[in-house]
């Protein structure tokens, strides 16, 4: 009897798959019923709601519900609005003359992703975004008298996890699903390289995971002659050291093909800013590049007595060299965060202070972060980003970079403001 | 070609490497709740000088720590004073991770009050109410004219999840103050006359300068105190909940002759010292699918 009820329950809830708040108390009002007539005890009517809960998240999970349309036990979306005001002052010094450019703009991010499940062991990631071509950029500025704004294939790749520990990844994949990283010294948070990628993680024991990722993305495509391409391994580990402190660390190996040489006219956004060129206008060195990256965090908020303000201490940084150039050929970058781990949830808070220099033939100048000095090499400064959740995922954002070239004849410096009101969903 | 060549040696040793298989470990893992930590580092101690030779660490963290934990596959023994979400279920299948649940202990959620806060009782309607910012004085649910301050936890917590589907089916009060753990939220509440706040019963059944308040589910109905076990165990008490354990898969080895050591009658004597419920035979039924 008992048995035919849960399945009932189960089924009830299969029917009317959405108002699922409204939906779940009245099935509440149907077990209390039931109670109430000593069809079940308190108890087992607990048990039933339970379980049912899990089987319909299980059954949803593994796509097994005869009654929800497939897609929607299939796919799963996320996205998020970004509004930004930005400001910036630019001072050029060439001998004893400095001109100084200010600009201001109002822009916008738009994102949609998705992420389908194919089959067993198979999925597909793709997503959406506001801006334009520029690989470093999803911004879009308010301009030209209220014009539609175009939308671009941000990312899409398959996955395929081989078992629990490798994921294969293909196509144009999302930044943040292929190297470990901390900083944007070397990759922009908006570029999402193309090509191929294996990430694998093992745990040795129940505080330590040692991974190795690892990837062939391709640079551009050439009618004739090699096409420019680059491979990375980056093998690493994550060490729980205690409830409260953990350490992660790698090491960064890229191997860049055909960029000696390649010329700049191929580089969308880059391509012989402050980089040492050779004629006709091209890169003159290789980047092979060997770097490591470390994050240390702190979680204040286990076996604390009181509430704490800060809740997360985290200090990070970045270091590269490439092998090629004996002078001007080091990247690297160290940070401070503190506040709470994660800003989502009402009235958490993060703050960040970093500080970098990333010299001219350390890195190609097409990959760093696009607001850092325009996103050059020989540049170096200060960044401090402060975010705060308004409410459940809606934040406001500041960031703030102070930065200069180091060595170029004509000297630069950059002030840049951005206010952000993001809303994820 | 010589990149290449380290390009495809390197990704040969992924494979190698990760799909060598991981060490063995007889240490059993326990991460999560923090309501639960008390009640299961004792059950571990205890066990631990009962069987010799056996070893198992117990950390805090939160349900949704503890979860995670056992989703990637880092501890044996997921803590949780919630049900897993269907967005963890969903996790745990893709990982490959077959979840269960064991039911250790019953927990009389407790509603409590400064000590010298005069109101005595609230029915689960008013107290969803005060965490949902709507009512923001004591005078407005029969008590002193004063502003209420609310003190709860986390959202990595199991109780605050269970708290907000139970009693508030709604979202709190940003003004809610956010505690790290139970304990802090009891302290919080001795030293302000005006606080109300959410805890374990373990917490508070040997605590004083606090009114544990008793609840009716509905106005005009029985108001029911989390201190009286057999109002809790039958359900009168309206937010009284389960207390989880979840494992990967049927539980084999030393786990299952821990999780057996927790449900039994010694175990649940232990479950009573610490100040919670012992199971009742339904949940017992329950333990007995997974071969407990």
């Amino acid at each position: 009897m008992k048995k035919m009820l849960c399945l009932m329950i189960v089924g009830i809830m299969f029917i009317v798959p959405f108002g699922a708040k409204s939906f779940a108390g009245e099935v509440d009002l149907l077990v209390d019923k039931l109670v109430e007539k000593d069809v079940l005890t308190p108890v087992e009517a607990q048990i039933l709601l339970d379980e049912t809960k899990t089987a319909v998240a299980k059954e949803i999970a593994e796509g097994k519900s005869g009654t929800l349309p497939s897609w929607i036990q299939t796919m799963t979306f996320k996205g998020d609005l970004r509004l930004r005001y930005q400001s910036e002052e630019k001072d050029t010094t060439t001998g004893a003359t400095t001109t100084t450019a200010k600009r201001e703009r109002t822009r916008m991010r738009f994102r949609l992703g998705s992420e389908a499940k194919v089959t067993k062991g198979f999925k597909v990631n793709f997503g959406l975004a506001s801006g334009g071509t520029d690989p470093r950029s999803t911004n879009q500025t308010f301009q030209d008298n209220f014009s539609t704004k175009g939308i671009n294939l941000d990312y899409a790749y398959a996955t395929y996890a081989l078992n629990n520990n490798i994921d294969i990844l293909g196509g144009k994949i999302l930044l943040k699903d292929t190297l470990w990283l901390v900083s944007d010294l070397l990759w922009d948070g908006d570029i999402n390289p193309e090509g191929v990628f294996v990430k694998g993680s093992l745990p040795i024991d129940s505080n330590t995971e040692v991974f190795l990722n690892t990837g062939y993305f391709i640079i551009d495509e050439m009618s004739s002659g090699a096409e420019p391409s680059m491979f990375t391994i980056q093998p690493g580990f994550k060490w729980e050291v205690s409830d409260s402190v953990t350490l992660k660390t790698s090491v960064n190996y890229y191997a860049f093909n055909s960029v000696e040489g390649l010329p700049y006219s191929n580089i969308l956004d880059g391509g012989g800013t402050n980089t040492t060129s050779t004629s006709p206008a091209s890169f003159k060195y290789d980047y092979d590049s060997l770097g490591f990256t470390a994050e240390l965090g702190v979680n204040l908020q286990e076996d604390a007595e009181v509430d704490e303000i800060i809740n997360y201490v985290g200090l990070f940084g970045d270091y590269t060299k490439n092998a090629d150039p004996d002078e001007n050929n080091v990247g690297y970058l160290a940070g401070i965060k503190f506040g709470d781990k994660k800003v989502k949830d009402p009235s958490t808070w993060q703050a960040k202070l970093l500080y970098r220099k990333l010299e001219k033939d350390a890195w190609v100048d097409f990959l760093p972060d696009s607001d850092f000095l325009g996103g050059i090499t020989d540049a170096k400064g200060y960044e401090f980003i402060f975010n705060y959740a308004l409410a459940k995922n809606v934040i406001l954002g500041l960031d703030y970079y102070k930065t200069e070239t180091d060595i170029a004849a004509s000297k630069k410096e950059q002030d840049l403001v951005q206010v952000d009101l993001l809303f994820k969903f | 070609m010589r990149k290449i060549r380290i390009g495809l040696i390197g990704l040969i040793i992924c494979l190698i490497f990760m799909t060598s298989p991981a060490f063995a470990e007889d240490m059993i893992q326990i991460k999560g709740s923090d309501t639960l930590i008390n009640l299961v580092q004792r059950l571990a101690e205890v066990y631990m000088e009962e069987y010799p030779g056996s070893y198992i660490a117990v950390t805090g963290g939160g349900s949704g720590t503890g979860v995670a934990a056992l989703i990637n596959k880092k501890c044996d023994i997921a803590n949780a004073s919630r049900l897993m979400k269907a967005k963890e279920v969903a996790q745990a299948i893709d990982n490959g991770v077959q979840v269960n649940r064991v039911v250790v202990a019953v927990d009389g959620l407790s509603v409590i009050t400064n000590g010298n806060n005069p109101i005595k009782q609230l029915t689960t309607d008013e107290i969803g109410k005060i965490f949902r910012g709507e009512v923001t004085n004591w005078k407005d649910v029969g008590g002193e004219d004063m502003a209420i301050t609310l003190y709860g936890r986390q959202s990595n917590s199991g109780t605050y999840g269970f708290f907000m589907e139970t009693v508030l089916k709604g979202d709190y009060s940003q003004k809610m103050n956010q505690m790290n753990g139970n304990a802090q939220i009891v302290e919080a509440i001795k030293q302000d006359r005006s606080g109300i706040g959410y805890v374990g019963v373990g917490y508070v059944k040997q605590s004083t300068g606090l009114t544990v308040l008793k609840v009716a589910a509905r106005a005009g109905g029985i108001y029911a105190s989390p201190l009286d076990s057999d109002d809790v165990k039958t359900g009168v008490y309206p937010i009284s909940r389960p207390l989880h354990q979840y494992v990967n898969g049927t539980p084999k080895g030393a786990v299952k002759d821990f999780l057996a050591f927790e449900v039994s009658a010694e175990g649940q004597k232990i479950v009573e010292e610490e100040g919670f419920f012992p199971i009742p035979k339904e949940y017992k039924e329950l333990n007995s699918k997974i071969g407990l």
